[in-house]
């Protein structure tokens, strides 16, 4: 303002004032605004860059329902990774998902860490994933952060049971077949629920099922060794005495089964699980009061007679006490002797007479020679004589020469015995041979004869009465007054009084005379037989 | 603002405030000046005019990565998300068979943007550099910018109405993504360059090439 620098050579009006002019412009603050403006681009950059984490590589056998650039991954619902791209695979067997996974996560992803999708799930007994009905799926994850480094992954088809945020134990059972189970089916403890079964499986032999559960947490501390898991399927019906029971946990597990387990008061001390321990799964709460074993051993036995009431399930015994059962009675064909065999295959349990689990192999085998060389061997008895149900029980017998087991057949063959039974049944059938024999039928004949001639006998007996009562009456009242009149004269005749009476008393006495010799006489030759050829014997 | 160059060396400029005439000397460049009766600041031209279109046309550029890169809005229906960004939404229009919609957003969001940086800066270099281009044409274009400048904030407005209108939770909803305040500050910065440029530069060439 006060200096005035009037510009050289300027011709001026001078009523028009001059503009009052100051130094240089101070630099526009104006370059604040793309200054600010790159700040903020530069700051979304760099987080954009801080926030992106590695790209991962998973596999599915499906794409059902992912999106590539939407379908987010997800831990415990929060994002966690959005899905890139949705391709096959170069052999089109499967589709490879690759997603960019938040940088705070990049440490969890291990060859221990699962992605599986989860999708709208309904079934029996429960539905899950309701929301990505209308949502669209998303990619689960399951962290881990032990196991090696590793982006590239391998989805899983369902979603796991046992999850990394979801405490508990897995347990393995056994059993003989799975029922109504399915993976998912409710575990419980006192019918609360507290686990699921997850994971189903033949067994490797092919004869038993491999059922795993899993136990949340902190009803997994429940699971002890002696404790007893039953299939809790269905309804548990049962008619006793008392009535007709029925047990059932509820009614989801009458639909989808379910798994039960209880840890009984018992001799055994119930002790830690051991982490390879094996569970038998028993068909039923009942069944659990007929302890059975996993244990089997399998043996051939040919029997010489019938082997008729004998049938798989039927008992193998040691005198008495149930040690296995049947598992078959077939009918094979020799063609070297051209017999017909009835081998008769047994299951052992060994755990029942206490023999140690696992020691099989040779030891087993060993001891069994030395059992089967002192007398083991196996005997058919008869459990019911009405109907001639038969069982095989063992015990030892004495030998004239020592037995050995056989090892040419797919199971070792263990000698036997010809029953105690066997030989009642031929010696019955030799009696019955004999009755046979005899000539029933001739002789029914015979009898028949002989009672036909006495009703003909009887009858001309009969037809002579009528005879006599007809013709013989009269004569026999004529003959009778005669008889009478002739008594009468005789009457008068032999009275004491007469003399033919005399003579008659005389007669009698001399009679009773001779009759005394005569007894006398007849006394001796009783006593002496021989002196009627011989002569009295002096 | 008004000035008019009349005899050799000396110049007549007026006080937007208290309509002052006064003479400045042609020599005058680059200086602040100031009203002698009122004290008001005057000015030949707009003060900085290059440097500052320069700085908004700038900032629009940088603006205008993150408003295409980021979603402008999210939209809900039935608990499916689905962020767009300026360049999805078209080709989801496209692909929906919505040629219109998609020609009028493509042209409001992606040409007029791009155009009006590109025509600002064709005109600032064309007043630096001295161009003998018709003067005529050069303000027949910037003109054009006026004119089509306000018309990019078209999207803006429709998310705005769009928010307001679809919010029935979720069942449908919209909500606005970091997108449109970046779409947002590139139309802004374009129509701050524009304003800051002052065509008169056009023509104070030609004039400086009669002298």
């Amino acid at each position: 303002m006060s200096d005035d620098p009037a510009p050289s050579g300027a011709r001026q009006d001078e009523e028009t004032p001059k503009v009052i002019v100051h130094d240089r412009a101070r630099p526009s603050s104006v370059w604040l605004v793309p200054l600010v403006a790159a700040l903020v681009g530069l700051y979304l950059a760099s987080t954009a860059w801080l926030e992106k984490g590695p790209q991962i590589s998973i596999t599915f056998e499906s794409a059902e329902g992912l999106i590539a650039g939407q379908t987010k991954l997800k831990y415990k619902r929060v994002d966690v990774g959005v899905v890139d791209t949705v391709e096959l695979t170069d052999d089109l067997s499967r589709v490879e998902v690759t997603a960019t996974m938040s940088s705070s996560f990049a440490r969890y992803l291990t060859s221990e860490t699962r992605f599986w999708v989860v999708r709208a799930h309904v079934s029996a007994g429960q539905i899950s994933g309701l929301d990505t009905v209308l949502s669209g799926v998303y990619l689960a994850v399951d962290p881990s952060r032990e196991g090696d480094w590793t982006r590239d992954f391998v989805g899983l088809e369902k979603a796991p049971v046992m999850t990394s945020d979801k405490p508990g134990t897995l347990f393995d059972l056994r059993a003989q077949d799975l029922g109504s189970l399915e993976i998912g089916a409710p575990v419980y403890y006192r019918w609360i629920r507290v686990g699921q079964v997850a994971g189903v499986e033949l067994g490797e032999t092919g004869d038993h099922v491999s059922v795993q559960v899993f136990i949340e947490a902190p009803h997994d501390r429940r699971v002890r060794s002696t404790t007893r898991f039953w299939n809790a399927s269905g309804l548990d019906v049962a008619v006793t005495a008392k009535g007709l029971q029925i047990d059932s946990p509820s009614l989801i597990s009458v639909l989808v089964g379910g798994v039960a387990f209880e840890t009984p008061a018992s001799m055994t001390i119930a002790r830690d699980v051991p982490g390879d321990m094996v569970f038998l799964l028993y068909p039923n709460k009942q069944a659990l009061r007929q302890p059975r074993y996993l244990e089997k051993r399998r043996f051939l036995l040919y029997f010489d007679g019938s082997v008729a009431g004998l049938e798989a399930g039927s008992n193998v015994e040691f005198r008495g006490v149930k040690l296995g059962q049947v598992l078959e009675v077939d009918l094979t064909f020799n063609e070297e002797t051209n017999e017909i065999l009835t081998p008769v295959v047994i299951e052992i349990e060994p755990e029942r007479f206490g023999m140690e689990i696992g020691i099989g192999g040779d030891e087993e085998i060993e001891r069994l020679r030395k059992m089967v060389a002192g007398g083991f061997q196996a005997k058919l008895t008869t459990t019911s004589l009405l109907t001639g149900e038969k069982a095989v029980n063992f015990d030892f017998y004495e030998l004239e020469k020592p037995n050995k087991i056989m090892f040419h057949d797919i199971y070792p063959i263990l000698p036997t015995v010809a029953s105690g039974f066997d030989l009642i049944t031929d010696r019955v059938a030799r009696i019955i041979e004999k009755v046979d024999r005899v000539p029933i039928e001739s002789i029914g004949k015979n009898l028949d004869e002989v009672l036909r001639d006495f009703s003909e006998m009887l009858d001309e007996i009969k037809s002579l009465a009528g005879v006599a009562s007809k013709d013989l009456l009269p004569s026999l009242v004529t003959s009778l007054a005669t008889l009478e009149n002739t008594l009468s004269s005789i009457d008068a005749v032999i009275s004491p009084e007469s003399v033919v009476g005399h003579d008659f008393e005389r007669l009698v006495a001399d009679l009773a005379k001779a009759a005394r010799s005569i007894r006398v006489l007849t006394e001796r030759l009783e006593e002496h037989p021989e002196e009627l050829l011989r002569g009295k014997a002096e | 603002m008004t000035a008019d160059s009349s005899a050799f060396g000396v110049s007549y400029i007026q006080c937007q405030v208290c309509s002052l005439v006064m003479t400045i000397s042609d020599q005058v460049r680059d200086s602040r000046l100031e009203c002698s009766r009122c004290g008001a600041f005057v000015h030949r031209r707009k003060p900085n005019s290059l440097v500052r279109t320069w700085a908004f046309l700038l900032a629009a550029v940088i603006f205008y990565i993150p408003a295409n890169l980021y979603p402008i809005m999210q939209v809900t229906t039935f608990g499916y998300r689905q962020s767009d960004t300026i360049l999805s939404g078209v080709r989801y229009f496209i692909l929906d068979g919505m040629w219109p919609l998609a020609l009028i957003v493509f042209v409001a969001s992606v040409v007029v943007p791009v155009v009006k940086i590109g025509l600002l800066s064709t005109l600032v270099v064309s007043v630096q550099r001295q161009s003998q281009w018709s003067p005529r044409d050069r303000v027949r274009l910037y003109r054009l910018v006026e004119v089509v400048g306000r018309w990019s904030l078209v999207d803006i407005y429709v998310v705005t109405i769009l928010i307001a209108l679809v919010h029935l939770g979720s069942l449908a909803m919209i909500e606005v993504e970091q997108g449109a305040l970046f779409f947002g500050a590139v139309v802004v910065s374009t129509l701050l360059a524009a304003q800051s440029f002052d065509p008169r530069l056009i023509w104070d060439q030609i004039e400086d090439d009669h002298e």
